[in-house]
């Protein structure tokens, strides 16, 4: 029994790497995953129930919910993007009055060019990069490593792949690498435009159950329905919300890659038709 | 007969016989994936059960008849919690680790009442139409 329970802790830690969103949430998955395996222990069948489950990845897509949890809303999208990329506004903001404060003519960019310009001054030598690092780098690690930001968890807001798992560093920084494309790039990051469909709100007894790791606040898991019929937009990555500070009902949306509208996608190869190979 | 004729030969059974088990293999998982939630609320409606315990009352149903697995299950009884039509508690009774047992609600009742009679219905039909123009028949 002592192997088997190596065996599972092993198995269940690699599980739980893979899985994304709230600790709650991961603990309520692994916490079943392990009675599973404990119970295919007792029986004597741990050996094949691993086989039957496969990769730890694959588990953890049978075990997680955030592959039918309700996509996040472009309210919600818009609002943690605000929140997220306040460093860059800040700086967009800083040299306009700048530039109306010199006299010279006056040119928004968003966001600001990162190129060197001679008389840019630190503001632009600098903080243009360093913002722009913050919004492609820092967060593009953040959402890989917790699947979340800054921005996403105030709004309790969840960035997963399709099957609901902990989104690959490289996909979430070539994605956000499409904030220097410009607002048709943007607009692929509001899959409603392309065909979203509306989330049914949770049932009101969701919660009965789980309790030793389930919390009580909304998850915004809602009935497959929700994503069922997006399934064949070929996608990326899913935003979706888990709830962590908001009782609103699930709305619906996703972050999705057309590949034929998101170049960012192709030159990543890690769209739709491709994403197998980084599962 | 040469013993490389021979070889050929059982190799050929072999291979079809692989091919056979596969598309069998293949039927049943889909059959199961279709009569799965079913297959569950029937079982759960008797009473509450664990994750395991409905793996191998549905795997010993039929003797394996039922090729549902992990794949099948785990989903479903998350789809089945979130419909509202089962509900899920984590419970020791003197174990040192909990499970977590699923039981039927009174919807989930309802619920299988309704795919009862959709598959009562489905089975006749299917009955009917074999005895019609099943094999043998002109």
């Amino acid at each position: 029994m002592s192997d088997d329970r190596q065996t599972i802790e092993h198995y269940a830690q690699a599980f739980e790497r893979c899985l994304a969103g709230p600790a709650q949430e991961k603990t309520r998955s692994r916490a079943e995953l392990v009675a599973h395996l404990y119970d295919a222990a007792e029986a004597g069948e741990l050996a094949e129930a691993v086989q039957r489950l496969g990769s730890p990845r694959s588990a953890a897509a049978l075990f997680t919910r955030a592959g039918t949890a309700p996509l996040a809303s472009i309210n919600q999208r818009l609002r943690a993007a605000l929140i997220d990329l306040l460093p860059l506004i800040g700086v967009t903001i800083a040299l306009t009055v700048r530039q109306v404060r010199d006299g010279s003519s006056v040119q928004v960019a968003f966001p600001p060019s990162y190129v060197y310009q001679p008389g840019g001054g630190i503001l632009q030598t600098v903080g243009v990069r360093l913002a722009l690092a913050w919004s492609i780098l820092v967060l593009g690690i953040l959402e890989s490593r917790t699947g979340s930001t800054p921005g996403k968890r105030l709004l309790g807001l969840t960035v997963v792949t399709e099957t609901g798992l902990r989104a690959p560093l490289r996909a979430c920084v070539v994605r956000r690498l499409s904030l220097l494309a410009g607002p048709f790039a943007w607009l692929d990051w509001l899959p409603q435009l392309w065909g979203g469909t509306a989330a049914a709100p949770r049932p009101p007894h969701h919660d009965q159950g789980d309790r030793p790791a389930r919390p009580t606040r909304a998850t915004g898991h809602a009935g497959p329905s929700a994503c069922h019929s997006l399934r064949h937009i070929p996608a990326f990555t899913r935003l979706i919300s888990t709830g962590a500070r908001t009782t609103e009902p699930a709305g619906t949306a996703k972050l999705t890659r057309r590949s034929r509208l998101c170049a960012f996608s192709r030159a990543s190869g890690i769209n739709g038709d491709t994403k197998m190979a980084w599962r | 007969m040469p013993k490389q004729a021979t070889d050929e030969r059982e190799k050929a059974v072999g291979s079809a016989e692989t091919a056979r088990m596969a598309t069998l293999d293949l039927l049943r998982r889909e059959l199961a994936r279709g009569t799965a939630e079913l297959a569950v609320l029937s079982i759960l409606s008797s009473g509450r059960r664990y994750g395991y315990e409905l793996l191998r009352l549905l795997q010993g149903t039929g003797q394996g008849l039922l090729e549902i697995r992990e794949g099948t299950l785990y989903p479903l009884l998350h789809r089945l919690e979130d419909a509202g039509h089962i509900i899920a508690t984590w419970q020791a009774e003197g174990r040192a680790r909990p499970r977590k047992y699923y039981a039927i609600t009174p919807d989930g009742r309802r619920h299988v009442a309704l795919l009862r009679a959709e598959w009562s219905g489905l089975v006749n039909a299917m009955q009917e139409l074999l005895t019609t123009f099943g094999e043998g028949q002109p």
